[in-house]
């Protein structure tokens, strides 16, 4: 009898013993940089050699590219053939860029800061917003928790990475400390806009410009900046959009906004205070914008931290902005930016290489596929007077498209 | 209530199918299984299982015994037995043995089978040992098993884990062939599940208790 009730005894303890639930994983703790030497002027040095893919920018004959946290790539690209590094400006935490006339808007992890770029081979830095980007951090290797951040120590602007084990139980969460969709501000650019004293960036930017507005995306937030004059930005308030805002694209007056959950269109009508006008909802994914004439064309994808499981281009008539629809679908691999030139509608399709598709009739563009270049893992594109730019995973190409049947490679750079 | 159904679980093999043949052994070296008729001081008589009957005197009788079937010594066998793992959660368990006995004491298999832990199935492989105790018709045993618990859906975010455990037994062999086994035991399992955020998982130790009951057949 007494070894029976020692068995139920023991079944009784197992049966009062909880799983034990231990959640396993990295999380980034912060590295700060006080504000005064965070602060010091930005430095523009010699040329350096481009190792990653980022956001890309061209003005006149000049090619930007943006290397993630790190500053920005000065190439003159007078001669696409022979692309000539100018030198690289040292700006830590500069994901995003965008230029009119003589001067350089960019990103420093918080802060907006401006440059006077007169002279490409010697920037200089006249301005800068503080506080604008208080959300912003670091890019991170990947969609990693972040540690819990004091702002009093100064700006993050690093990551060490630390293996973290912790019980939680199963109703257990992961301390996240934010920066869900740190990726889509660390880079991306390439569409079409401006006038000629603007230049133009890829389909995945959170720059844009508008008349004498610079519009900048942080997260789900729009800021209004009027850069009429350069050396005194004037910060309207911030328009809470509601949603994860990865792109922005400039059309006429109307602000086209990519988001992790649809196409959203604001109006421009007061500069100052962007106006939600309609939207076009899909599943979670991430989606470049690009317009031309009445209709928009979205890439769809799931990535790193674009989660759902559609990969496409869409189609959307535009033609009513108040009731834009959704008018074609066409499956794709793993599309990243895109761009259009008059009837050549590029996709960066990720590990599927660039493709080339005839727009001539939206309805149909994802049918009418032109090109493939299948060894470029293209993310985004500068497509613009018959001349492509385009960064992938691991180097640069540029092409002659004026015959689309006949691509001319004009130069090539492998990071 | 709860140990009244351990034991009743516990010697289940050995209270059901109790035989009911005889075995009469003769002098002259031969031997009789049947049903017994009768006896008494003259002699028995015995029902063979083709219906026959037999009458034998004491004189030529040289013992009368219970029919004790002849397990195999060594050789192949199966074991498919189910049964509830118990502690944080309650769940089923499937599991079928295939191996060889070395001799009537050491036993070594290979299992397969479907179990259900935190609501998601996963399929056991495992091997295991076992040690005999006793070489009769009735069989308490020692056994240890090792393995790996493979997920049946969502694999790829379902990693599996390692299972392991131990178990004291009982079997009882009511045919030449074929054996019923209860047990109970102790199971350690470290299951492993991706989680939403890059490079990061969730494990979960567990710790069950397992009552089985299953048939061998060798």
């Amino acid at each position: 009898m007494k070894k029976f009730l020692g068995f139920l005894a023991i079944s009784l303890l197992f049966a009062s013993c909880e799983d034990k639930v231990t959640h396993h994983y990295i999380q980034c703790i912060p590295v700060y940089t006080d504000y005064e030497t965070f602060r010091q002027p930005a430095t523009f040095g010699g040329p350096q050699s481009i190792s990653e893919n980022g956001n890309i920018y061209i003005k006149d004959q000049y090619l930007f590219i943006v290397s993630p946290d790190k500053g920005i790539h000065f190439i003159d690209n007078s001669n696409p053939a022979y692309p000539n590094n100018l030198g690289f400006l040292n700006l830590k935490g500069c994901t995003n860029m965008a230029i009119r006339g003589n001067h350089l808007y960019a990103n420093s992890f918080i802060d907006l800061v401006i440059f006077d770029i007169s002279s490409l081979t010697n920037p200089v830095e006249v301005s800068r917003v503080e506080d604008l980007f208080p959300q912003a951090l670091p890019v991170m290797e990947k969609n990693y928790a972040v540690a819990p951040i004091d702002k009093n120590l100064g700006v993050v602007t690093a990551w060490e990475y630390q293996e973290v084990e912790e019980d939680f139980g199963d109703g257990g969460m992961i301390n996240w400390g934010g920066c869900m969709g740190c990726d889509a501000l660390t880079f991306e650019a390439a569409s079409a806009q401006n006038s000629p004293s603007t230049g133009m960036s890829g389909s995945i930017t959170r720059f844009t410009i508008i008349n004498d507005f610079l519009y900048v995306v942080d997260y789900g937030v729009l800021h209004p900046v009027q850069i009429t004059n350069p050396l005194a930005p004037e910060i309207f308030d911030p328009v809470y959009t509601g949603r994860m805002v990865e792109t922005l694209f400039p059309h006429d007056d109307l602000i086209f906004m990519g988001t992790t959950t649809g196409m959203l269109i604001y109006n421009t009508t007061d500069p100052s205070k962007p106006e939600y006008v309609s939207s076009v909802n899909h599943m979670t994914a991430c989606d470049p914008v690009v317009v031309q004439g009445n209709y928009a064309y979205v890439t769809v994808r799931t990535g790193t931290t674009c989660m759902g499981e559609i990969n496409q281009l869409e189609v959307i008539d535009i033609s009513n902005i108040y009731s834009p629809s959704r008018v074609a679908e066409f499956k794709m691999t793993n599309p990243h930016g895109l761009g259009i030139d008059g009837n050549n509608l590029f996709i960066c399709d990720g590990k599927d290489g660039l493709k080339l598709f005839d727009a001539s009739n939206p309805l149909t563009c994802g049918d009418n596929q032109l090109q493939r270049f299948k060894n470029i893992e293209a993310v985004d594109i500068i497509p613009y007077n018959n001349h492509a730019i385009v960064i992938g995973e691991n180097g640069i190409w540029q092409y002659d498209y004026s015959d689309p049947s006949d691509f001319k490679l004009l130069s090539s750079f492998s990071f | 209530m709860k140990t009244g159904f351990l034991l009743v679980i516990l010697f289940a093999g050995c209270m059901c199918f109790a035989q009911t043949g005889m075995v009469v052994h003769l002098k002259n070296g031969s031997a009789v299984r049947g049903e017994l008729i009768s006896e008494d001081s003259t002699g028995v008589k015995i029902r063979t299982r083709d219906g026959s009957y037999y009458n034998y005197s004491l004189s030529e009788i040289e013992s009368i015994e219970k029919f004790t079937p002849s397990i195999s010594k060594s050789g192949f066998y199966n074991k498919t037995s189910v049964g509830v793992l118990g502690g944080a959660q309650i769940s089923g368990s499937l599991n079928v043995v295939n191996g060889y006995a070395f001799n009537e004491h050491f036993e070594a298999g290979f299992g397969l089978g479907i179990e259900s832990f935190v609501w998601d199935p996963y399929i056991p492989v495992f091997l295991e040992g076992r040690f005999n105790f006793l070489t009769g018709r009735t069989r308490p045993y020692v056994s240890a098993t090792a393995g790996y618990e493979v997920p049946l859906i969502d694999i790829g975010n379902m990693l599996g884990g390692l299972t392991t455990g131990a178990e004291i037994g009982m079997t009882h062999y009511f045919a030449q062939h074929v054996g019923i086994s209860t047990s109970i035991g102790y199971r350690f399992l470290y299951l492993k599940e991706r989680s939403w955020w890059d490079d990061s998982f969730i494990s979960r130790e567990m710790h069950r208790f397992e009552v089985r009951l299953g048939f061998v057949f060798r």
